[in-house]
């Protein structure tokens, strides 16, 4: 293996990628890794550093992929550095993860790093014979924040490129989004948020610091393409004639929904909750008038305990 | 809460590193002092059984559990929690998904996931996931966080023979109804323990079809107080994740989503008034205008007793249409401050104006609403 060296130039194509995969991502699978990296680091506790290699699971359908959920690789390093992955353990959780979730496919694995190396080349012909073409996902737990609106993690596409006649796998960079299922979204949330949500706090208020929130990034967003415009415009930026043809096409899609479909749908919405909020209220009224008549019967019980009552209102 | 500031608190808390060994401490696996715990004889909470108090629970394995419990849809789907003790606190660090659906109504429902589970503890403890199982979780969709009978003796027989041990109950359609995790911790009492009278727990919504099975068996157990917490790498990851997915926020509908479920508590609720209704129709005619003085204060007594629990029922009512219409109101709230946003067209403005202020007059009105009713419910 003296292939094996931290030649990083040699692994990673540096052109556009036109594979055509839309890649999603769920935030699961980033806090698996991130889980996963913590404990080792904190359970090994010598300041070395550490590795770590899981699967991705998830769904494909054609060009789309999914990825739900992660879990831990048995792989021991060898004498040159190199890694081995313990296929035997992996073929037994891959077992495992299909009785719970029978949806799910292998589709790649994630490591720790910053840039991919011979030693991931080797990882993914390893695990070639699970997937023809895994994804990579590296996660880069030391680099806070370089560029901001940014995730630190790369996920790359695996290819087959001929250097000198002989047929090499390479990586390529792919392009991801997060996705989120409403349920994932609120106890990603939840958790984020967990020390501002304070117990007895209104409801109304986390509800609408998270729609403020939206809004305010949306703001922030609009007015970044805003000065991007006006720049271009003064000159003080290049014109891209293809930016400016996505903005355009985003004005015009306001307003979004308009019509009397849509119109009419809105309002039945809005009477349904106005209608749901009325008979709540009445339930309310009800409710303070029988413990009003409750109590009143008491007071009267006890005024007249003397002598003989002669009704409710005597 | 702003995305930037809290990343900048963050840059500034962790100048580099990504680990954190002090705030990080409780991903570490002491496993000398977890055994020497274990094997504290007598163990504290055999001796008292309100010896746990609180539970921990990791960001991994909240999201873990909200996922499993809403793919099962209108299934119930259960599954097994790793994690560790600390003083009074069971710390939660992991959980996984059991292939066993439909606990609610088979009793034999754990036995049949024990081998899995016994195969995936050794598999997942090669990979640095040392604790021990501490407990189980299920999920109980669209009828709040409680136990049933079989719950409580499932639990009952765990906490017998592999205590320290918890039961964790999520509803994954109350989490998206509410737009909160739905989630409750509990643990029983021993068989025949007297339940000391506490005050009345925190109220919630139970359907009328399961209401009895609630009423048999809520003081045989108590809830633990949950609270979350995530590592130094996690706080970074959710910051910069909420870059990416606040566009969700926006682009969903809660009034389209629970549609179903809303219409479904509706329905509870107004069978439950009408047999409320019913009640009162039968007491109320002694209790108006009767002969209520001149009556033996024996019988009078009895009367006021029956009345005070068709009252605490009444007030129950109160309390979930109250929360239906809360939640039905913060649904109204997003779909019309996007409408505000995206549909007012500066065109029609004119026109338009009267219509966006006359609902700005329905949307101040129904958020007094809501305000007095989460104020009411808190």
């Amino acid at each position: 293996m003296a292939a094996v060296n931290q030649d990083t130039t040699s692994v990673v194509i540096n052109q556009s990628n036109n594979s055509g995969l839309h890649i999603a991502i769920h935030p699961l699978t980033l806090l698996n890794i991130s889980d996963h990296y913590t404990r080792t680091v904190l359970q090994q506790g010598d300041g070395k550093p550490v590795h770590v290699i899981g699967a991705l699971l998830g769904i494909q359908a054609g060009r789309e992929v999914e990825i739900f959920n992660s879990y831990e690789l048995l792989f021991h390093l060898r004498a040159d550095g190199s890694i081995h992955i313990n296929e035997e353990y992996f073929v037994t959780k891959q077992e495992q993860f299909r009785q719970v979730f029978p949806a799910y496919d292998f589709l790649g694995w994630y490591s720790i790093g910053y840039k991919p190396s011979m030693i991931d080349i080797d990882v993914l012909q390893q695990l070639m014979t699970y997937n023809e073409s895994p994804l990579f996902l590296q996660l880069d737990p030391n680099e806070i924040s370089t560029p901001a609106h940014s995730l630190p993690i790369t996920v790359y596409e695996s290819i087959v490129d001929i250097v000198d006649n002989q047929p090499q796998p390479m990586f390529i960079k792919a392009a991801y989004k997060v996705e989120t299922g409403e349920a994932e979204r609120i106890a990603v949330d939840h958790v984020a948020h967990a020390a501002t949500h304070q117990e007895g706090e209104s409801s109304l208020v986390s509800h609408l610091s998270g729609q403020q929130n939206a809004i305010k990034m949306l703001h922030t967003r609009i007015k970044l393409l805003h000065e991007y415009l006006q720049d271009s415009v003064q000159g003080r930026v290049p014109k891209d004639r293809d930016l400016e043809r996505q903005i355009s096409s985003l004005c015009n899609l306001l307003p979004t929904i308009a019509g009397p479909a849509f119109e009419e749908e809105f309002l039945t919405e809005y009477n349904d909750v106005l209608l749901t909020s009325y008979l709540a209220t009445v339930t309310k009224g009800t409710h303070a008038m029988s413990e009003m008549v409750d109590k009143f019967n008491i007071v009267a019980n006890q005024s007249h305990s003397g002598r003989p009552r002669r009704g409710m209102m005597g | 809460m702003d995305a930037i500031n809290a990343r900048k608190n963050f840059e500034f808390i962790n100048s580099i590193r990504s680990v954190n060994p002090e705030t990080d401490k409780i991903f570490f696996y002491d496993e000398a002092e977890q055994k020497r715990i274990l094997n504290e004889s007598p163990a504290p909470w055999k001796k008292d059984p309100h010896y746990f108090t609180d539970v921990k629970i990791s960001a991994v394995a909240l999201i873990k559990m909200v996922m499993h419990a809403r793919s099962g849809g209108s299934i119930e789907v259960m599954g097994v929690m790793q994690g560790k003790i600390q003083g009074n606190t069971i710390i939660i660090m992991d959980a996984f998904a059991l292939p066993v659906e439909g606990t609610e109504t088979r009793v034999n429902a754990q036995a049949e996931g024990y081998e899995y589970m016994v195969q995936y503890m050794t598999k997942i403890k090669e990979v640095g996931r040392l604790e021990n199982a501490i407990g189980w979780y299920h999920s109980h969709p669209g009828y709040g966080c409680w136990l049933s009978g079989i719950d409580v003796n499932t639990q009952m027989q765990n906490q017998q023979f592999q205590d320290p041990w918890v039961a964790v109950v999520i509803d994954p359609n109350r989490t998206i109804s509410a737009g909160k995790v739905e989630i409750g911790a509990f643990r029983t009492y021993p068989e025949g323990y007297k339940a000391p009278d506490e005050g009345p727990s925190e109220y919630q919504t139970i359907p009328l079809s399961k209401i009895e099975d609630f009423g048999v068996h809520c003081k045989q157990y108590y809830p633990l107080e949950i609270s979350h917490f995530k590592s130094t790498l996690d706080t970074q990851l959710l910051d910069q994740l909420w870059n990416k997915y606040w566009v969700n926020t926006l682009s969903q509908s809660p009034l389209l989503s629970n549609r179903e479920y809303a219409a479904r508590q509706m329905s509870d609720l107004a069978e439950k008034l009408q047999m409320t209704a019913s009640a009162a129709s039968r007491v109320t005619p002694g209790g108006f205008g009767g002969p209520m003085g001149m009556g033996l204060p024996s019988s009078s007594g009895s009367k006021d007793k029956k009345k005070k629990q068709e009252e605490s029922q009444l007030s129950k009512i109160t309390r979930d249409s109250n929360k239906i219409s809360v939640e039905a109101t913060h649904g109204l709230i997003s779909q019309v401050l996007k409408n505000v946003l995206f549909t007012a067209n500066p065109h029609e403005q004119n026109q338009e104006s009267s219509s966006v202020a006359g609902s700005q007059a329905h949307g101040g009105s129904a958020l007094g609403v809501s305000a007095a009713g989460s104020s009411s419910t808190a």
